[in-house]
């Protein structure tokens, strides 16, 4: 409860002389805010350190008039004070600010940083306070300035002129803080922040030399690549042309005429610039079809397979041959390829023939020859060619999916005797160009034989590689990019509230996993395999990952299979709901490393060998965001049990194999058509490097089934014995995600790869506002 | 013709009478017989080789032959010509039967044939054998000839490393050990060899038992090595070879044989090269065995090396090991199928049927996951206990609730059950011993299941917590 009291003056003062003491913080501002009256002569000129005032305080009060008060160190006490006795009042603020001037007068602009922080926030009208602020920002920008530090210097004279456009020298400030950052931004050809900072300079001062001067320079440079590209164009160098004009639009976007030359040169030329975060690789091994996202996603642009997977289908995959009609006969025993007649090579004269696809089917079941596959040469095919370009295989029995089985592009036989020098001759749309302008991007350009092109479809696609996903997102929003490939699961939730923007899920989803290395001690245990399962709290981890979006199709998974989206997905159809995966059990988890640990060193004592024990283990994951997000969880999951886990990113693009350095290697796979993938990826000489004698059993009773009711209830089977061996540690299942900007059309609803429909491709040419900048 | 040679020529003429003359009487005729040999040589066409030149080599040959063996060697030396001379010197490793004339089959039991290759610079020499009682051709052997005025002598050496005696096998003996003995005797045994240095077998040399049926005429029906069998010369004694009998069979010597049969021991001689060995099933239609795993033991070290698993086609590559025999063992998961000893380098592919048991080994998976699933459930079951007996410790009994609820869903013993009775409809072999061993396997898993996963565990469980939790509330009037 207050109390109001009557006391004398000089009584009050001199309740207020023991109020040294609670002056504790060394910066005013960081005090309890107070403020002091100071009296006038009569009273001595006494300091009253008072509770703070109510603002604003009377501008002509009269004499006698009074107000109420409370002195800091006794605040549970009101007084009375007339304004007669009253010399002036210093308000806390106006101690503040004065005490800010001071530190920018000392150079230290750090601590003034704070003083202005806290005045801005707190006493936003403090008389004088704009004025300080400029001064504060003109000191600083002249430090800055003579620190080199010309950006930040660009950034405080910027703000100067905001608080005061008239403040005198300020332009010439301007000029010689812009002046280094224009030249250094054009020297790194950052055209784009030049033209920025130009502008920006330009809106406080229209005429500034410094900004004259560089535009003239660079509308110049810009009219010299505009005459080259309409010289190209002209002489029908549609690449060359397209070049100068991506050059004029980053010197001058503006440029008059600049606009039209792109749009005519888009139509003859079109060129899409694809901004990927898993970019194209050089090393494809034989598992790259399922483990490597970037293989599959270009693969599409330089090759055509024998046949192609378009998505699940009621009984397996649907599958076309792009290179004529594709048919069975004598209940799937005969296989029948009508070839077209125009498939051509994209080098010499040839086109495809009944022999080429012939002698391709011959090899793929000669166990002498790369890439052999056993189970087609199990089938014992006797192929048989008619007219050139039939091509007709009998199998000696039938094979579900002979579809799968055929995923194989043909190569041209008779490119015996092309120097090494010719690149290789290909059935697909797209060459990919042995060089790039930037070691960041691959360029594909159209082959200009390409059996299927469409009039109007892309002449040239460029992948542009990010390493994360701020910048990719930084490049679609700019125009820069038309499309962005395998956004991350995390931001997908924010991207479909970009309006404008379309966000597609792929049509099948992809099967994470941790393969074992089976021919390490621990990773080569079962019973350590099953723990490394129960350690990994997978329903957190893909909480984790999600990032708050929500999709029924991206969950915790029990096997090496896709469950599909729903209990009826068709692609689910290898997949046994009635195997739970196993809980998160970390103590269980540490009960049998203990117990695995010990079987292996009695294991060894018996065979008189030495092994390795150790906890620590190498997980090697490719190069993309959630591999990478995700085995940092799994390693700080692992730890708790007592594992040491040792990252190893893969350089970009690299198709993950197991080899001897690796303990667990993290794995996203195209498990597309299970009956078909499961034995390359998981059997003999499969990812992990082994296979139990029990897998190895259900994988060859797998290939004896010959009809679909079978093959389900043995690949079940398949299911439960690779879940009881943990062949793999199974993760979770994820669909993924691209994104493109309303400029793109004819990417499909759902593709399963990236450029599934890239004849369909057309990128409207817009004028982007983000260019013009 | 010497004596030796009419003798031999009579015991020919009357095919059935060798297997019924008295056992003394025939020893003495095979020990005192020579062997009948014809070496064909083939000369390429070079500089070096002129027709003299050949002529005066088959001489020089069989004037070594007749200096270093002498009388064990009924020899004759010719000079391949024609087509004859083409297919030795052309093909020499892939010879068959039908490339050597049939008078020579009739009137020889050694046909040596010899390419001399002039190559480029350094000539080769290259000799292979056709034993015509066992239809064999050696293993080629091959000796560089950097002069050629050493030709005659590198031919004659050559000759004589092709060279494969030919023994007939007395009997053989079981030890209380296992361990089994043969006992041989060698052709030609009671002839000297004129040069004291030259032996024609030297211990822990090897011997391939074949099985030679023959008609009424004498001519053979059938031969067949007697597989997975091999003898390795233990001692010469003057009357027998004593080997060691190594072999993947149970009786190998001592199946009941009928008719005219004679049992042969060929000396073998095998390249450091591997074999492949096909795993094929015992039973029609002889399927391929994918996935077996095969593992080589070797004599000092306990435990066996993992070699691979055979591939789809059932094959696997065989190298060659420390040991000229290796012993290879076939598991399929945790059963042992065969125990074969295989000489890498006799064949390059070797065909081995063994049992289907594939039945037994998808029991086998299956039940091996279920134990380790019972396993884990076990681990849980006890753990989750533990849990809650110590938050009841704790006096927090209202914290159990989420606990106890996790031990109730966990797989009871029921469960198990169902799954293991549907298992066991399931998983029969028509092959009686391994539903026994199928049979025996459940029954082992359900002895396991019935000691496990009690349920009153749980309802004790139950019990503490609703104790606890009633202790916990203040006492009703």
């Amino acid at each position: 409860m207050n109390r109001t009291v009557r006391i004398s003056i000089l009584a009050l003062a001199a309740l207020a002389a023991g109020a040294g003491a609670l002056r504790a913080a060394d910066r005013l501002f960081e005090r309890e805010p107070f403020d002091i009256i100071v009296l006038n002569a009569q009273n001595e000129n006494k300091r009253l350190e008072v509770e703070t005032l109510e603002r604003p305080l009377p501008e002509n009060p009269r004499p006698s008039q009074k107000f109420k008060v409370r002195l800091r160190e006794n605040p549970e006490a009101e007084y009375e004070v007339e304004w007669r006795h009253i010399d002036h009042i210093e308000l806390f603020e106006e101690r503040v600010l004065a005490e800010a001037v001071k530190v920018v007068e000392a150079g230290d602009f750090e601590e003034a940083y704070e003083y202005f922080v806290f005045l801005r926030e707190e006493y936003p009208k403090t008389p004088g306070l704009e004025k300080g602020l400029e001064e504060y920002m003109y000191r600083e920008a002249i430090s800055f300035f003579r620190e080199g530090k010309h950006a930040a210097a660009m950034a405080r004279l910027l703000e100067t002129h905001r608080l005061n456009p008239d403040r005198e020298g300020l332009d010439k400030a301007l000029s010689m803080a812009a002046e280094p950052l224009i030249d250094g931004y054009l020297k790194e050809g950052d055209y784009g922040s030049a033209r920025r900072l130009m502008e920006t300079a330009a809106a406080c001062y229209p005429r500034l030399d410094v900004v004259e001067k560089h535009e003239a320079s660079l509308k110049n440079r810009a009219g010299e690549y505009l005459a080259k590209a309409k010289a190209a164009l002209d002489a029908q160098d549609y690449h060359e042309a397209d070049a100068a004009i991506r050059e004029v639009v980053r010197v001058w976007p503006a440029l008059p005429g600049a606009d039209e030359l792109r749009r005519t040169i888009q139509e003859r030329y079109p060129r899409i610039v694809v901004g990927v975060t898993s970019p194209a690789g050089a090393s494809p091994s034989r598992f790259a079809y399922w483990d490597n996202w970037a293989y599959r996603r270009t693969m599409r642009l330089t090759e055509r397979t024998l046949m192609e997977y378009l998505g699940p289908a009621a009984e397996g995959g649907e599958y076309a041959c792009p290179f004529g009609d594709f048919s069975t006969a004598d209940l799937g025993r005969r296989l029948s390829f009508d070839l077209a007649r125009d498939v051509r090579w994209s080098e010499g004269l040839q086109t495809l023939t009944g022999s080429d696809v012939a002698r391709r089917l011959h090899q793929l079941g000669d166990p002498r020859c790369p890439g052999f596959n056993p189970v087609w040469g199990e089938l014992s095919p006797k192929i048989t060619v008619e007219d050139v370009f039939r091509v007709h295989v009998d199998l000696a029995r039938r094979h579900v999916c002979p579809g799968g089985l055929l995923r194989i592009r043909i190569p041209d036989y008779r490119d015996a005797l092309r120097s090494p020098e010719e690149p290789d001759p290909t059935l697909g749309p797209f060459r990919q160009l042995p060089v790039s302008d930037s070691p960041s991007q691959a360029v594909f350009q159209a082959n200009d034989r390409y059996f299927a092109a469409v009039a109007g479809q892309p002449q040239e696609i460029v992948e542009r590689s990010f390493t994360g996903a701020k910048a990719a997102i930084g490049a679609l929003k700019s125009g820069e990019v038309a499309l962005l490939d395998r956004v991350s699961p995390w931001d997908v939730p924010k991207l479909r509230e970009v309006g404008g923007w379309t966000v597609r899920t792929y049509k099948v989803p992809l099967v994470h996993c941790l393969v074992p290395n089976y021919n390490k001690p621990l990773t080569g245990h079962r019973g350590f395999r099953r723990a490394l399962e129960y350690a990994i709290n997978r329903e957190a981890i893909l909480t984790y990952l999600l990032g708050g979006g929500e999709d029924p199709g991206n969950r915790v998974i029990s096997g090496p299979f896709p469950p599909g989206s729903t209990r009826d997905d068709p692609i689910g159809y290898a997949y046994d709901p009635n195997i739970e995966p196993r809980g998160f059990d970390p103590t269980l988890s540490i009960a049998l490393i203990e117990v695995s640990i010990g079987e292996i060193l009695k294991q060894a004592k018996k065979q008189e060998i030495e092994v390795d024990t150790s906890p620590n283990l190498t997980l090697a994951h490719p190069a993309d965001e959630v591999a990478r997000a995700a085995c940092a969880k799994i390693q700080e999951n692992l730890k708790w049990v007592g594992l040491n886990i040792t990252l190893k990113e893969l350089p970009p693009g690299e198709t993950p194999v197991m080899d001897e350095s690796i303990d667990l290697l993290y794995a996203e796979l195209a498990v597309w058509e299970p009956v078909v993938d499961v034995e390359p990826l998981l059997g003999m000489h499969g990812i992990n490097g082994g296979v139990t004698p029990y897998l190895s059993l259900a994988l060859k009773q797998l290939r004896a089934s010959s009809d679909w009711r079978r093959v389900g209830t043995r690949l079940r089977q398949v299911h439960r014995i690779i879940y009881d061996d943990v062949a793999v540690v199974p993760l979770w299942q994820l669909y993924e995600y691209f994104v493109h900007t309303p400029a793109l059309s004819g990417v499909g609803e759902s593709p399963v790869t990236l450029y599934e429909n890239v004849e369909q491709w057309r990128l409207e040419v817009r004028e982007s506002a983000e260019e013009k900048k | 013709m010497s004596i030796r040679t009419i003798l031999q020529a009579a015991v020919l003429a009357l095919p059935g009478i060798a297997v019924l003359v008295s056992s003394a009487r025939s020893q003495s005729i095979w020990e005192l017989t020579p062997y009948r040999v014809k070496v064909v040589v083939a000369l390429e066409s070079a500089g070096e080789t002129t027709p003299e030149l050949g002529e005066e080599l088959v001489e020089a040959v069989r004037d070594h032959i007749g200096a270093f063996i002498g009388a064990a060697w009924d020899a004759q030396t010719t000079l391949a010509d024609g087509a004859r001379a083409q297919t030795i010197l052309g093909n020499l490793d892939g010879l068959t039967k039908e490339d050597i004339p049939f008078e020579e089959r009739r009137d020889f039991d050694k046909i040596i044939s010899v390419a001399v290759g002039s190559g480029s610079g350094q000539g080769t020499v290259r000799a292979r054998e056709f034993d015509v009682q066992t239809e064999r051709f050696s293993t080629p052997a091959e000796l560089p000839l950097p002069q050629w005025n050493k030709l005659s002598s590198a031919v004659f050496q050559a000759v004589f490393q092709a060279f494969a005696p030919l023994a007939r096998i007395q009997k053989s003996e079981k030890a209380d050990d296992g361990t089994r003995t043969a006992f041989l005797r060698l052709r030609a045994a009671g002839l000297p060899i004129r040069d004291p240095a030259l032996r024609f077998v030297h211990e822990a040399d090897l011997f391939l038992p074949i099985v030679r049926f023959n008609d009424r005429e004498g001519n053979p029906k059938r031969i067949i090595p007697i597989e997975w069998t091999y003898f390795v010369v233990k001692e010469i004694a003057p009357d027998f070879v004593v080997c060691d009998v190594v072999t993947g069979l149970r009786s190998p010597l001592t199946g009941r044989r009928r008719g005219r049969v004679e049992l042969y021991a060929l000396f073998v001689k095998a390249p450091p090269a591997p074999t492949t060995l096909v795993l094929q099933g015992e039973k029609e239609p002889h399927d391929r065995l994918s996935g077996y795993e095969v593992y080589a033991k070797t004599p000092d070290v306990k435990m066996p090396e993992l070699l691979g698993r055979t591939n789809l086609a059932g094959e696997l590559v065989v190298p060659p090991g420390k040991e000229r025999i290796r012993e290879v063992l076939i598991k399929n998961g945790s059963s042992l199928l065969a125990r074969l000893p295989i000489l890498p380098g006799l064949a390059p592919e070797q065909v081995a049927y063994i049992p289907n048991d594939d039945s037994r080994l998808e029991a086998e998976g299956f039940l091996k996951g279920l134990q380790e699933e019972l396993i884990d459930v076990v681990v849980r079951r006890e753990i989750l206990k533990a849990r809650i007996r110590k938050r009841l410790a704790g006096d927090t009994p209202e914290d159990v609730d989420e606990l106890l609820d996790r031990l109730r869903k966990l797989p009871t013993r029921d469960e198990f059950s169902l799954q293991l009775n549907k298992a066991k409809n399931r998983l029969i072999s028509d092959n009686p011993a391994l539903q026994q061993q199928i049979d025996a396997m459940f029954q082992k898993t359900e002895v396991l299941l019935g000691g496990q996963l009690d349920p009153e565990e749980i309802n004790q469980v139950s019990l503490e917590v609703s104790r606890a939790k009633q202790g916990a509330k203040p006492a009703t009037p």
